[in-house]
């Protein structure tokens, strides 16, 4: 029991120090296929965690996405995973990694409160709500 | 013989240089491209109400970025920077912004209309085939290419050149501009065409 207990307090520490700010989707013409959302996320703890996935209140899939500048060309690619490290944070920005939301299911327009679940590697679950910027 | 040898190792080096400097500038790929490395010139593609040719536009300033409808981040991004500079720009009536999709396999010309007014009114919205975006990607330099995506919703993403083109008002190529400029470098060069 007394195991179970220390388990729970670790387990709940651990996630309890992971927050997020300046989180925003990017509003796109009706009939889009695709938008791309930016955040910060902050892991205060002393170990690293893995975003894994993410499901949101407007998209049929939502995918992890890094945009690289080669030679001046511009390339997306998906990626399974991105590290958010201890005592550190994982910075989704335009230009570079990106939550990419697809097949959206309703309009972004001012009426959309955008929410989202972020599933990490450690099991639990982080809600987000997103700003909109055109 | 030392002296000669020395001669060609140096002669060799400078050449070497300058080679190097011509094709990987560093400083061109990642800012601004000079407009006289690249030809330029008519293409015609196809707009929502029929062909649309870059000499339709003959007396104004034109704008050029390539793009695709289902990129995210750099394609609204560009025309949202674009909009912004042009909001700046008091002979904004003399310039025309044509949003070229090579996504030729998901993009029509209704789908890009569709997409660039939503930034702006009067931006237009352009497309072809294989064959015609070809031919106006090679005038301008443009790299693009289709990466298959096998285990995502978009199926495939094209990576591509994020490059502003500024055309003036005889239908020659004056300025290229990374996107990724700040929006006044972005405007200093337009005034410059427009003036």
């Amino acid at each position: 029991m007394k195991i179970l207990v220390i388990f729970v307090v670790v387990s709940f520490s651990t996630f309890a120090k992971i927050s997020y700010q300046d989180a925003f989707i990017r509003l796109m013409p009706p009939g889009s296929f695709a938008t791309a959302g930016f955040i910060t996320i902050k892991n205060g703890s002393n170990t690293a965690v893995d975003l894994i996935g993410v499901e949101s209140n407007f998209s049929k899939v939502t995918e992890l996405h890094t945009h690289v500048v080669k030679d001046g060309i511009m390339q997306m690619r998906q990626v399974k995973k991105m590290k958010v490290p201890a005592k550190g944070e994982l910075v989704l920005k335009p230009h570079g990694k990106h939550l990419m939301f697809l097949e959206l299911t309703k309009k972004l327009d001012k009426n959309l409160k955008p929410k989202a679940n972020l599933k990490f590697s450690n099991g639990k679950e982080l809600k987000v709500l997103f700003k909109k910027k055109k | 013989m030392w002296k000669v040898t020395l001669g060609l190792l140096v002669l060799g080096t400078l050449l070497f240089a300058i080679v190097y400097k011509e094709n990987f500038d560093s400083k061109e790929d990642v800012y601004s491209a000079s407009a006289k490395s690249i030809q330029g010139g008519e293409f015609t593609l196809n707009g929502e109400r029929g062909p649309v040719s870059l000499s339709d536009f003959k007396g104004k300033t034109v704008v050029m970025y390539f793009g695709f409808t289902a990129c995210p981040d750099v394609c609204p991004m560009a025309l949202s920077y674009l909009n912004g500079v042009l909001k700046d720009v008091e002979e904004r009536d003399k310039v025309k912004v044509l949003f070229v999709s090579v996504d030729h396999k998901r993009d029509s010309p209704e789908t890009v209309g569709k997409y660039v007014r939503f930034f702006n009114k009067d931006f237009i919205g352009l497309t072809g085939s294989q064959e015609q975006i070809n031919k106006a990607v090679k005038k301008y330099n443009v790299y693009y290419r289709f990466i298959e995506m096998k285990n995502s919703g978009l199926n495939y993403t094209v990576d591509h050149t994020s490059r502003f083109f500024i055309v003036g008002p005889d239908g020659s190529l004056q300025k290229t501009i990374h996107s990724q400029e700040p929006s006044e470098v972005f405007k200093k060069q337009l005034l410059s065409v427009l003036e």
